[in-house]
């Protein structure tokens, strides 16, 4: 971390500080806008329609990944517009949300879980192939009741997909969930950073980007790498 | 009780049978060996009876699912994501002490709290029997369940079977690669033939629980096997 800042120090030097800003500057600007109730309000807006459309997107992903990943008929009707959407590019599935749905919270939701849903279907359904139906068995003879069998038996075996789902999947949905804010939405990060985009402002652009990268490297430590622990201990 | 009639088992993509005119009749209380050849279709009969396996062309009158089962399969199958007991608690709903009692009958109640993969083969072959035990079957199924266990641990495990037999009164149905072992442990004995296979000798066996190897009826008995199916046995027993 402290490299970093001495890096991002010596490239202030060889550039013109109008084009990149010292990490004090940056840093001035974080805290104005804090004080200013700026910073955290455009934060939690974005967060709350990462967490909102991220959360859809497992489950849906989830209950398609299983479904496609256990049935060898569904996976080849659905294939096909898997792959389309896998392919169809982010921007144009955004445009038609919102030409759709117009400038609403709805047409985010749905932009995003477009973008994201077919990602971890593909994830989820790996999963599903890759579970190992001899521990199934012993479910099943032993009389356990279904539930117990999801819960000891077959939802172990698909957690490195949900950590694998999760990770990807916040890293893909705040990025959609940005372009979505700069192109139809009138708060949040994207917002943000398309009017500081108009006023050629990079030292706002760095501020706020730099409180989000914060914002995510706190979720990575403090919910995803405690529960890759706990899950992963037998792997150990 | 369980009555089962085979007329036929084969795989898919695979034109002869397996398995052909096999009946078998297994009472509360009776302990049976399956013997044969590698290939002989044991392990499947195994699953046809365990109501694992409903491809077959016959039928089963108790299905498995009537009755309180446990299969120790040939390798341990622990869920490697739950410790030793957490693995045992899984055949009593989930009771600890029940447990943690059953590990330490098979000698293992100071590894409960670690992973199978902390534990050596034979290690997780016994955890798999307190597992089973635990259950308290009554249909208890056993597919070369000593095979990696050494000797010390193969009568431990012997004895422990015996008690809960004599004790609870299951039907067990034992498929072994190992003559004296079906002989020490069985009431009867199953040969089965080359595949497709089918039952070519039943065998009472004439002597109580605890055989003694030593003595004159029962090697007298073993040979007599031995030289009745010489070429079935090869590979069977341990000479």
């Amino acid at each position: 971390m402290a490299g970093f800042f001495v890096i991002w120090q010596l490239c202030v030097a060889l550039f013109s500080p109008d084009l990149l800003p010292s990490p004090q500057q940056v840093f001035v600007r974080i805290t104005e806008q804090w004080q200013a109730d700026e910073l955290q309000r455009h934060l939690l807006v974005t967060l709350r329609r990462v967490f909102i459309s991220f959360s859809i997107a497992m489950i849906v992903g989830l209950i398609l990944g299983m479904v496609m990943g256990s049935s060898n008929k569904v996976d080849v009707a659905l294939d096909g517009p898997l792959t389309v959407f896998l392919n169809v590019p982010a921007l144009v599935v955004i445009i038609l949300s919102f030409l759709w749905f117009g400038l609403t919270e709805r047409a985010v939701v749905i932009a995003v879980l477009l973008n994201k849903v077919p990602n971890m279907t593909v994830i989820f359904r790996e999963g599903v192939r890759a579970i190992n139906s001899d521990l199934l068995e012993v479910g099943r003879v032993y009389g356990l009741s279904l539930s117990r069998r999801l819960l000891s038996i077959y939802l172990p075996q698909l957690y490195p997909y949900f950590l694998a789902a999760t990770r990807t999947g916040l890293a893909l949905v705040w990025k959609i969930v940005l372009v979505v804010e700069l192109l139809g939405c009138s708060d949040g990060l994207g917002f943000k950073l398309g009017v500081f985009f108009q006023y050629f402002d990079i030292e706002g652009v760095l501020a706020y980007s730099f409180a989000f990268v914060v914002v995510i490297l706190c979720i990575e430590g403090l919910i995803l790498r405690p529960w890759e622990r706990s899950v992963m201990r037998w792997r150990i | 009780m369980i009555h089962l009639r085979l007329k036929q088992k084969g795989f898919r993509g695979s034109s002869t049978p397996v398995l052909r005119d096999v009946q078998l009749n297994l009472m509360p209380g009776s302990f049976t060996a399956i013997v044969g050849p590698s290939g002989a279709g044991k392990t499947t009969l195994l699953r046809i009876v365990a109501g694992l396996d409903h491809e077959y062309d016959g039928d089963l009158d108790c299905d498995a699912q009537f009755l309180r089962t446990a299969f120790l399969f040939q390798d341990a199958r622990l869920m490697p994501w739950l410790t030793a007991a957490r693995n045992v608690a899984l055949a009593c709903e989930g009771d600890r002490g029940r447990a943690t009692a059953a590990l330490h009958s098979v000698g293992l109640a100071e590894v409960a709290d670690s992973f199978p993969n902390q534990l050596s083969g034979g290690m997780q072959r016994r955890v798999a029997m307190a597992r089973a035990l635990v259950h308290e079957p009554q249909l208890l199924l056993l597919d070369e369940p000593f095979a990696s266990l050494d000797e010390p641990a193969v009568r431990e495990m012997h004895a422990l079977l015996r008690s809960y037999c004599q004790q609870h009164q299951p039907i067990v149905v034992l498929v072994s690669h190992n003559l004296d072992e079906a002989l020490a442990l069985s009431d009867k004995l199953l040969f089965l033939g080359e595949s497709p296979s089918t039952i070519i000798h039943t065998f009472t066996v004439p002597f109580s629980d605890d055989l003694d190897f030593a003595s004159e009826t029962v090697l007298h008995t073993r040979q007599r096997l031995l030289d009745k199916l010489p070429k079935l046995l090869e590979g069977v027993i341990d000479t």
